[in-house]
């Protein structure tokens, strides 16, 4: 399975490759007034508008100083953009190196893999409450 | 059988039309019995109809079809006077054939059973006719001689070879085939015999002969000589599959000659030949269920098409291959760095640009008619039901909307048309107690008014009654204490609100009229109702004529920019802060002597505000009443496109969609109608606040 790999703020996730369609660099995003904290704003991606979802809010975790990339999933249809940190690089990971599965099944995360000298968090788009 | 699914979207598309011509036709011919015209007008449409399902191999809608012609043919003449008893009949067939042709959309098969109850109607009747006037044969029975397969003069050469296969193990056989005289392409049906038979085995003589066979030049009838391994019922059912055929009969060669056929009693639908026991004969093409499941494999796509004039798509073509033109100039112009070639060219282009925006808008738009023309048809079916006598005027049908209004426009507009001839308009007898006209009026009309068309339904009925409802609002634990007159009479808009006594099968659960209302707010329209007791109820829709193209006006809020749609704005005026005044908890402004509310935009949408003195005040009318929107900055007016968002963002209720500026960021569209709205309380669109007043 080709997972992405992401960092926010020093710690690293993974992301199913399959839920993405592109990555693109951030761009101006327009904030909306009175709409939940997680959501950072609207985007033009060449003509379509898309709601920009600030990950690190979304999911409780500290905010990064810059966020440079935004992944632009696509989950059963409808489009969102996820404002991360950085995109690292694309993985193979055997569902077997996913650790500590199913020991929290109500959160975002659904275990931990080990890829090189780094400890990644593996996140669930469809767990993603937006 | 011929694969036919390519042309299945085709025949929906004209099935749906021709029945909704009938059904127009049909409904003028009741008020108008004695037009010829019209009756011919209808034997056309019902031809078609009969004969498009007849190509498609549908034998139950062929069948229902050409019994209707059958009481078409008998107004026709004058074998039966036209009357209301006769034409729900025809309606009754024309609701089975739209259940037919719906059915057959998704893919169903359709089942004998469907028809016979309009069918046995149709049965009496022409039982009533034949017995009144046993002498006149109907003109649909058609006198006929006996289908001939015999060869009193065959070649000797020709015999030579038939004898010659015979002895080689195969079968001969003489067959005749009768055509459904009501085909229009008898040489093509020849065609398909011929080659269906070719498949498996030799065609040895033809008469007529083949060239004049496959010109159609013939009566219904043609027989020939088949060689073949195959045996005698295969051989005939293969015929029979092919759809407009009439008759067949197979014999084996040489059993029957000519003076063994005894002529056949007149046939008026397909039956059996009389025949020799040696002969199979079989009634015209029962299609094999299994190819009938084939031909619709796609559940047809929900009338997803459009009609376009065959004009605009020219001029279409045309303004595109202009704009490929500029594009090369300006391609070639930026290679060679000219700056004002580029300028030229791009000014081209963006008026084309434009020229193509206003025709794509034109090509989806549909004229209002598609939706009213249901309605003649619902009054004259509700009001029988009711026992009412009801006109129904209808006004500016060619008034053209964006499709996707017109499609979403049929739901409301049936409620209110319901409410209308339910509780609307009176019982004869009552209006003639009031001193009205026995007939009631409804009249149903569209008009365009700068870019939005006001739809109309009035009716001359008892009106809403302001006592009536307050008491039934009462009853329901609604406070009326204080609410003006129009506000009571809009109360009817309330969710589960119905004052009408008892329930009726029409209308009156209380359901119907706050749908009406959420509908037109959800296609960008507004709502009115003026009513008088005792002189009528005039519901008024108004609507945008497009949904994805509006004027705005480019505002600043803080630091964000935002969009307001320019149709609601009356104008534009500076504000300094001491001209605005707090009374109790509202901020209002004097605008041409009246008090209006003032909204800032900021505080609304909680921005943090900019400390300025003069802002700029937009007066916004939304039906009755005026508000002003408080904003920082005008920046201008401009074209956009409306681009929808997520629906998240849809449910805060402060946004119509976004759109995207020249300089490609994104900007929020101001849904002005909710956030005055949000904030006066107890009004139509938002149902919570009124339990509270």
């Amino acid at each position: 399975m080709q997972m992405i790999l992401f960092k926010m703020n020093q710690q690293h996730y993974l992301i199913s490759a399959d839920t993405v369609e592109e990555v693109v660099d951030t761009i101006a995003i327009t904030q909306v007034p009175l709409a939940p904290k997680w959501v950072e704003g609207l985007i033009n991606l060449r003509g379509t508008v898309i709601t920009v979802v600030n990950l690190a809010t979304l999911i409780g975790v500290a905010e990064s100083a810059t966020n440079k990339n935004i992944l632009v999933l696509n989950h059963e249809g409808n489009r969102k953009g996820l404002l991360i940190e950085e995109v690292m690089e694309v993985l193979d990971i055997e569902d077997q190196d996913v650790q500590l599965a199913g020991i929290n099944s109500d959160s975002h995360f659904v275990g931990v893999v080990a890829v090189e000298d780094v400890i990644a968090d593996v996140i669930d788009v469809a767990k993603l409450s937006f | 059988m011929d694969d036919n699914s390519v042309y299945l979207n085709l025949f929906f598309e004209e099935s749906d039309d021709n029945l909704a011509l009938l059904n127009d036709s049909v409904l003028q011919l009741e008020s108008d019995p004695q037009n010829m015209d019209l009756i011919n007008e209808i034997f056309r449409a019902a031809h078609t109809l009969k004969g498009m399902s007849a190509t498609m191999g549908y034998d139950v809608m062929t069948k229902i079809t050409h019994k209707m012609e059958n009481l078409f043919d008998f107004f026709k003449t004058g074998k039966l006077q036209v009357t209301s008893e006769y034409i729900s009949i025809i309606f009754d067939c024309l609701d089975t054939l739209s259940q037919l042709v719906e059915d057959l959309r998704e893919g169903n098969e359709l089942q004998e059973s469907q028809i016979s109850g309009p069918l046995a109607k149709i049965a009496v009747v022409e039982a009533q006719v034949n017995g009144a006037a046993p002498v006149a044969a109907s003109s649909t029975v058609v006198e006929t001689t006996a289908l001939d397969n015999t060869f009193p003069n065959l070649d000797a050469a020709d015999v030579d070879v038939i004898n010659v296969a015979v002895n080689d193990g195969h079968n001969a056989f003489q067959i005749g085939v009768r055509i459904d005289p009501e085909s229009a392409l008898k040489g093509a049906r020849v065609f398909l015999v011929m080659e269906k038979l070719g498949q498996g085995g030799d065609v040895i003589v033809v008469e007529p002969d083949t060239e004049r066979l496959e010109a159609g030049d013939f009566d219904t009838d043609f027989k020939f000589i088949y060689v073949t391994k195959n045996a005698q019922a295969e051989v005939a059912s293969s015929i029979a599959n092919i759809s407009e055929i009439d008759q067949i009969l197979v014999d084996p060669f040489g059993t029957v000659t000519a003076a063994e056929l005894t002529p056949s009693a007149p046939v008026a639908t397909p039956a059996p030949a009389q025949s020799t026991p040696a002969a199979v004969a079989i009634p015209a093409a029962p299609v094999e269920k299994a190819e009938a499941k084939n031909n619709h494999p796609q559940k047809a796509a929900n009338n997803q098409s459009i009609r376009v004039d065959l004009n605009r798509l020219d001029l279409f073509l045309n303004i595109v291959s202009e704009l490929v033109v500029y594009r090369n100039q300006l391609e070639d112009a930026s290679k060679r760095d000219s700056m004002d070639d580029v300028k030229d060219s791009l000014e081209h282009v963006s008026r084309l640009t434009s020229e193509l925006q206003d025709l794509v808008l034109k090509i989806r738009m549909q004229q209002v008619n598609v939706v009213f023309s249901r309605f003649p048809r619902m009054v004259r079916d509700l009001s029988q039901q009711l026992g009412k006598d009801i006109e129904l005027i209808i006004k500016g049908e060619e008034t053209e909307l964006d499709k996707t209004v017109v499609a979403e426009l049929s739901e409301p507009l049936i409620h209110l048309f319901r409410n209308s001839l339910d509780h609307g308009i009176e019982l004869p007898d009552v209006r003639e107690a009031h001193g009205k006209p026995r007939q009631g009026v409804i009249e149903l009309s569209a008009m365009q008014e700068g870019n939005k068309v006001h739809i109309t339904l009035k009716d001359d009925g008892k009106g809403l009654d302001p006592v009536a409802i307050r008491a039934s609002a009462e009853r329901k634990g609604i406070n009326t204490e204080g609410m003006s007159e129009d506000e009571v009479k809009k109360l009817v808009f309330h969710p589960g609100f119905s004052t009408s006594q008892e329930v009726t099968n029409i209308s009156g659960r209380g359901v119907g009229l706050d749908a009406v209302v959420a509908k037109i707010v959800e296609l960008g329209g507004a709502f009115d109702l003026t009513s008088e007791v005792n002189v009528g109820t005039t519901f008024t829709i108004k609507l945008p004529l497009t949904l994805s193209i509006i004027q705005a006006l480019l505002v600043k809020v803080g630091t964000e920019t935002f969009a307001t749609p320019l149709d609601v704005v009356e104008r534009v005026v500076m504000v300094t802060e001491d001209e605005i005044t707090m009374t109790g908890n509202q901020e209002v402004y004097a605008f041409q002597g009246m008090l209006i509310p003032v909204l800032r935009t900021d505080k609304v949408l909680d921005i943090p505000g900019q400390a300025i003195q003069r802002r700029y005040g937009i007066v916004v009318k939304l039906e009755n009443d005026y508000f002003m929107v408080l904003v920082d900055q005008l920046l201008g007016q401009q074209e956009i496109v409306i681009k929808k968002i997520d629906s998240l963002l849809q449910q805060l209720n402060r946004y119509q969609g976004a759109t995207i500026l020249g300089n490609g960021s994104v900007a929020l569209i101001l849904d002005v109608n909710a956030i005055c709205h949000a904030t006066k309380g107890g009004t139509l669109n938002e149902v919570g606040p009124l339990n509270e007043i």
